[in-house]
């Protein structure tokens, strides 16, 4: 528990207590704010695939395999960016705001998903409505923390304009990777939506995609 | 007995030649209506119970089309014969042409003519419904040189995946016979009023090459079975990245055990003359081993 209150508590921005500023000690943070990430992703799951016992069950593995997939292929684009642009930020820093903001992201889902199941069951158009908005509330907020927890992290002297570049990266890979791993792991939701066909369906969407 | 009178030799001869000159008149009605070529086609299937269901637009040359608006049929003929498992729908204007017991092409006339050079028509072609592999595109593409789309999707994310094979290109959202130039793919979209998707569903063919291939053949593909591949393969990978994440956290939870307790230690070492600091470390450390950190 008190591993889980340290983790709101970095997610939230704060200052990581003295004794946990050690390598790794964060890096055990890390690990444990992903592994609790898939739990609350999980619960999620569970919610907005709960008017069909099979799909709640499926939802089950599949909505933490995104999570989790699209943070693992993001990392490494994020850490080379990281590395590339000479920013003073430490590496375990620009890791824990990431793992932060999967946790606080998922952590999102995972209180939105009584609401989401509830809505699910009690109306024919507010439950996917509220299915799809509470990812992308969870998406806004995990970029939000991972945001602010690594500027917060930063060295004194440290230009904020320097993790730009990594954090810009690192989500933008993410969302990339969200899109396609959706799209595999579709259906999520009971019914068709527009992220099920992933990139090409959207492309064909839209008007300008046409040769 | 009576005797049969006998017709003068002028008015034998007379008709002789009339039942020639009608003879000649017959065989010349017979003759079957001259060939066309077209501009460009194309076949899009529908899912339907017992197999696919081809809608199919001919755009014919500029020429064809000015004949048949002069009631002058006009014959197409198909890359590869119809099989034995695909019927034409009969349709005002459009007669099928057999030989040696298969279609081989169409006659059209005026009546086929449905918007300035399009002919439609409609091909039901049966499938069985359980343990098909592969199935042989129906689509009745045209003889010739040109360029003629074939969409393959049939509807609820299925697709009929065309094997490329030698004559055949995969190119970035579609598949298209060798030197088929994007203006050529323009127009046949243009002529045939097609809208491309980047979805890899459009197939641009030739006659020619179609019938050198003797004629086409696909897996009908769900988006399922397309995704199976790709979902085993995360799967995988996320089993290992959740175990590789639980190796992790019971190698670490040792040194992250000995950190706290030293950074508790240095903390309690700094604090030494400032009772104050001191009971807050002590408080700290307390709440560390009730959590059972060593």
């Amino acid at each position: 528990m008190e591993t889980l209150v340290t983790l709101i508590d970095i997610a939230c921005g704060r200052a990581i207590p003295a004794a946990d500023a050690g390598r790794s000690r964060r890096l055990q943070l890390v690990v444990f704010a992903l592994l609790a990430s898939l739990v609350f992703a999980a619960l999620w799951g569970v919610a907005a695939g709960s008017r069909s016992a099979g799909l709640a069950v499926a939802n089950l593995y599949k909505v933490p395999m995104v999570v989790l997939l699209s943070c693992a292929f993001a990392a490494p684009a994020g850490l080379l960016a990281w590395r590339l642009s000479g920013t003073r930020v430490r590496g375990s820093d620009l890791a824990l705001g990431f793992a932060g903001g999967v946790f606080g992201g998922t952590l999102v889902l995972a209180v939105l998903a009584p609401l989401v199941a509830l809505y699910y069951h009690s109306s024919a158009w507010a439950g996917p409505v509220l299915g799809i908005g509470s990812a992308a509330i969870a998406l806004l907020t995990g970029t939000v923390m991972f945001v602010r927890g690594v500027v917060r992290r930063l060295e004194p002297g440290t230009k904020k304009r320097s993790v730009f570049l990594p954090v810009g990266v690192t989500l933008a890979m993410q969302l990339l990777t969200l899109l396609q791993l959706t799209s595999l792991a579709s259906p999520i939701f009971p019914e068709r939506t527009a992220f099920s066909g992933g990139i090409d369906h959207i492309a064909a969407s839209a008007p300008s995609a046409h040769e | 007995m009576d005797r049969i009178p006998a017709r003068p030799f002028a008015v034998r001869l007379f008709f002789v030649v009339l039942l020639a000159l009608v003879a000649f008149a017959a065989s010349a009605d017979a003759e079957p209506p001259r060939e066309t070529a077209i501009s460009a086609a194309l076949f899009t299937p529908v899912r339907v119970q017992d197999g696919l269901e081809w809608r199919i637009r001919w755009a014919l040359t500029p020429e064809a089309a000015h004949d048949l608006a002069e009631a002058t049929p006009r014959a197409v003929r198909f890359a590869v014969p119809l099989a034995a498992d695909e019927m034409l729908e009969s349709t005002w204007g459009i007669t099928p042409i057999v030989e040696h017991g298969a279609v081989v092409g169409v006659v059209l006339d005026q009546a086929g003519l449905t918007d300035g050079r399009v002919v439609a028509a409609s091909l039901h072609q049966r499938i069985a419904s359980e343990g098909v592999r592969e199935v042989r595109v129906g689509a009745p593409v045209v003889a010739g040189s040109a360029l003629q789309i074939i969409d393959a999707d049939v509807g609820g994310g299925t697709r009929l995946a065309i094997e490329p094979g030698r004559l055949l290109e995969k190119r970035v959202g579609f598949m298209a016979s060798p030197g088929a130039s994007p203006a050529a793919r323009e127009e046949a979209r243009r002529l045939t009023g097609y809208v491309e998707h980047l979805s890899g569903a459009a197939v641009y063919v030739r006659g020619d090459d179609v019938k050198t291939l003797g004629g086409l053949v696909a897996a009908l593909e769900t988006p399922r079975a397309r995704a199976r591949g790709g979902v085993i393969g995360i799967a995988v990978l996320f089993a290992a990245v959740v175990l590789a994440l639980g190796v992790a956290m019971r190698r670490l939870r040792h040194a992250a055990g000995v950190e706290r307790a030293d950074a508790i230690l240095a903390a309690e070492v700094d604090a030494l003359g400032d009772p104050r600091a001191l009971a807050a470390v002590d408080a700290s450390a307390a709440a560390a081993a009730s959590r059972g950190d060593r």
